[in-house]
């Protein structure tokens, strides 16, 4: 009797995606059901989920059936060209599991950039070419040092892209979650074969500073304590003073704070975005979606008029021209420019969609890495991250 | 308006139409609401970053304002202090001018006395005693030339009488004055043609006699060739005054225009004030003035003269 070794692999011979929403983890049950058939036996799954529901059970779902996950809690939802609220979103690929790897390593709070070396010394590991989408649960977490983590490994050229996963602006747990694990303090890694699955993609922001330059005189980690040697909290309130007028909760500065980060001037003449998230009535300061540093010096800046969808939908037009085709899309966009752009961001996440026409998903997230234009990768707020991936 | 849809709709649910059109016309409401949300979105937003906005800019006007106010008292303090210092200048200026003319009357006394006893008493007293004589009166005429440079750098500045010169009849008289240094040491002095200026015609004549004056007295091994040139620079002239002579350090760029500096040989004549003399004319005229030299090769002289 002879015996043949035949291909057990259930892939599809080149890359499959499907997006899906679901209002519920029992509608995501339906969904995975209905679209997983003989022509279609995903191996990883993106899903960006409302934190109403349970996450655990999401992943339990796709644990039992044999789908590696890459899940992170959100503040709303986009699916292909619509944007949703307190929802699942779902992306399926029906690829070869030898081209991706996923690690969850927890936070190392003392010296978060070893977080982002470890993280990067697996996905080196795991590669000789690896492309990254990374994670982040958690809202205290200095996300800059865990980016200069992962480059001191893979330095400067590696495509990473990724988001601070969000809660609905409750601000309290964010979550990466994997198939049978999940952090609310920790870095998820979604490592590609760059040889086999090719990714590109590209970060916009387009928000203008304003005003004179203020000085950061007290702060540590996310945490800015004084501007100007005054708490900050009285600052911000001095100047977007509607705030106390209106019915709002100062502690959260209400969700439009997000709409007016502080524009931090890097030494080397770059800027960052960093958005107001949260304030300590206690000792006046306030928690930013990002670190900054003692001796900073920024100026607030001010949500763009409405034309900035049109001149963000136009530049990834050209990303269009270099990179025409794509299997999938993500995107990772900032809660603060949901908030500033309202209901018309659907108008931004639709001239995206029509470029490609091919499966996206993307959530409104706490903070996003990737690279501007003509940049390395970076950790950024208020920006439009992109990430296509396509099979070679 | 938004509060009008609900009741659009209960309108359109009561009419009694097909029930195609009733889709259509309610697809219709239907976009017209998300629409009046987008406006909505729109003009509420417009209004909150008015608001920002004006205290954004208030408080950066507020901060102008108050910097603009530091900046009016600093001015107000530095004028105070500028006309202090022309004061003092001034006073300083008339306390040399006084100092050196009334130094004069006395200093002719000491020289003339020593020199009488020199005539009378050379030979009847001892040797040492001759040599000291012969000290006092050099002391004396040195003392001389340094109150003579003095008396002309204060008066450099006092006069301010700017008239239009032909500066190539500057030169010629210049080089008159220096007709026996030139001789002597067998110099050429070659000069371009120099433009027509409105200048304080006597301050600019010492300011060239230094300068020629200088190159002849540094001279090199070779004979002295003095090359006066110039050429329009924006709203300035630049001067040059090159020589072939000893050059000097130009690490004395500050220093040697100081008065009563001297670098180069000590053991040739000179009281240190001919450069300083120089620098003053320059600023009188609103321009600057510097060298370049190499040592052994020669030096020139480079200035400004403002019209």
């Amino acid at each position: 009797m002879f015996f043949s070794f035949e291909d057990d692999s259930n892939y599809s011979p080149t890359m499959q995606t499907k997006s899906f929403p679901a209002d519920s983890v029992a509608a995501l049950e339906t969904q995975l059901n209905t679209l997983i058939n003989d022509n279609f036996k995903p191996s990883l799954a993106m899903v960006f989920a409302s934190i109403d529901h349970d996450l655990t059970s999401i992943a339990k779902i796709f644990d039992d059936k044999n789908i590696d996950l890459f899940g992170l809690s959100s503040a709303g939802e986009i699916i292909d060209k619509e944007v949703v609220e307190s929802g699942i979103v779902g992306l399926l690929f029906d690829v070869n599991p030898d081209f991706y790897q996923i690690k969850i390593v927890e936070n190392n709070f003392d010296n978060l950039f070893e977080t982002g070396k470890e993280s990067g010394i697996f996905s080196k590991k795991a590669f000789q070419n690896p492309a990254l989408m990374i994670g982040s649960g958690g809202l205290t977490v200095d996300v800059e040092q865990i980016v200069y983590g992962f480059k001191s490994v893979l330095g400067e050229n590696v495509p990473m892209f990724g988001g601070l996963a969000g809660d609905d602006w409750k601000l309290e747990n964010t979550y990466a979650f994997s198939r049978n694990q999940m952090t609310n303090n920790g870095i998820m890694t979604l490592t590609f074969d760059n040889d086999k699955i090719e990714m590109q993609g590209l970060a916009i922001c387009g928000w203008e500073a304003i005003g004179k330059t203020n000085i950061v005189t007290k702060a540590k980690g996310n945490v800015v304590y004084t501007i100007n040697d005054e708490p900050a909290l009285d600052v911000f309130l001095r100047y977007f003073e509607y705030l106390e007028n209106s019915d709002v909760d100062a502690e959260k500065l209400d969700n439009a704070s997000a709409q007016y980060p502080l524009q931090v001037m890097r030494k080397d003449g770059t800027s960052v975005l960093r958005s107001p998230m949260k304030s300590n009535l206690e000792d006046r300061s306030i928690m930013l979606a990002g670190n900054i540093t003692q001796g900073d010096e920024f100026r607030f800046s001010i949500a763009p008029g409405f034309q900035v969808i049109d001149q963000t939908v136009a530049e990834f037009g050209s990303l269009k021209k270099d990179f025409p085709e794509a299997d999938a899309l993500i995107l990772f966009s900032c809660k603060g420019r949901h908030a500033a752009l309202g209901p018309l961001i659907e108008d931004e996440v639709e001239g995206i969609y029509d470029y490609w026409s091919k499966p996206m998903i993307g959530f409104f997230c706490y903070g996003e890495i990737g690279n501007v234009k003509g940049g390395t990768c970076d950790f950024h707020n208020e920006t439009c991250s992109l990430v296509l991936l396509k099979e070679k | 308006m938004k509060a009008d849809i609900p009741e659009l709709r209960r309108q359109i649910a009561a009419l009694s139409i097909d029930e195609e059109v009733r889709a259509a016309l309610l697809k219709e409401v239907k976009g017209c609401e998300k629409e009046l949300v987008r406006r909505e979105f729109k003009i509420n937003r417009t209004l909150t970053d008015k608001g920002i906005v004006v205290n954004l800019l208030k408080a950066s006007v507020e901060e102008l304002e108050a910097r603009k106010a530091e900046l009016s008292v600093q001015n107000q303090q530095i004028e105070e202090n500028l006309r202090h210092l022309e004061m003092s200048y001034h006073e300083l200026e008339q306390f040399s001018y006084i100092a050196s003319h009334d130094l004069k009357s006395p200093l002719r006394n000491i020289a003339s006395y020593a020199q009488l006893l020199s005539r009378r008493y050379k030979g009847q007293l001892d040797a040492e005693a001759d040599e000291f004589i012969g000290f006092i009166v050099k002391g004396a005429k040195h003392m001389d030339e340094i109150i003579r440079d003095l008396l002309e750098y204060s008066k450099s500045a006092k006069e301010n009488d700017f008239i239009k010169t032909d500066l190539n009849n500057t030169l010629e008289v210049v080089k008159f004055n220096l007709q026996q240094e030139i001789l002597e040491n067998n110099a050429r002095v070659e000069v371009a043609n120099l433009p027509q200026l409105s200048i304080n015609k006597s301050a600019v004549s010492q300011l060239f006699q230094n300068l020629i004056g200088n190159a002849i007295k540094f001279k090199g091994e070779r004979a002295p060739v003095i090359l006066v040139s110039c050429e329009l620079q924006e709203n300035q002239w630049l001067f040059k005054v090159a020589d072939n002579g000893v050059g000097m350090d130009e690490s004395f760029q500050e220093k040697a225009f100081l008065p009563f500096q001297r670098i180069n040989n000590l053991e040739r004549p000179g009281t240190g004030m001919g450069l300083a003399i120089c620098k003053k004319v320059v600023k009188m005229h609103k321009g600057d003035i510097w060298y370049e030299s190499k040592i052994g090769q020669g030096t020139t002289f480079n200035f400004t003269i403002t019209e």
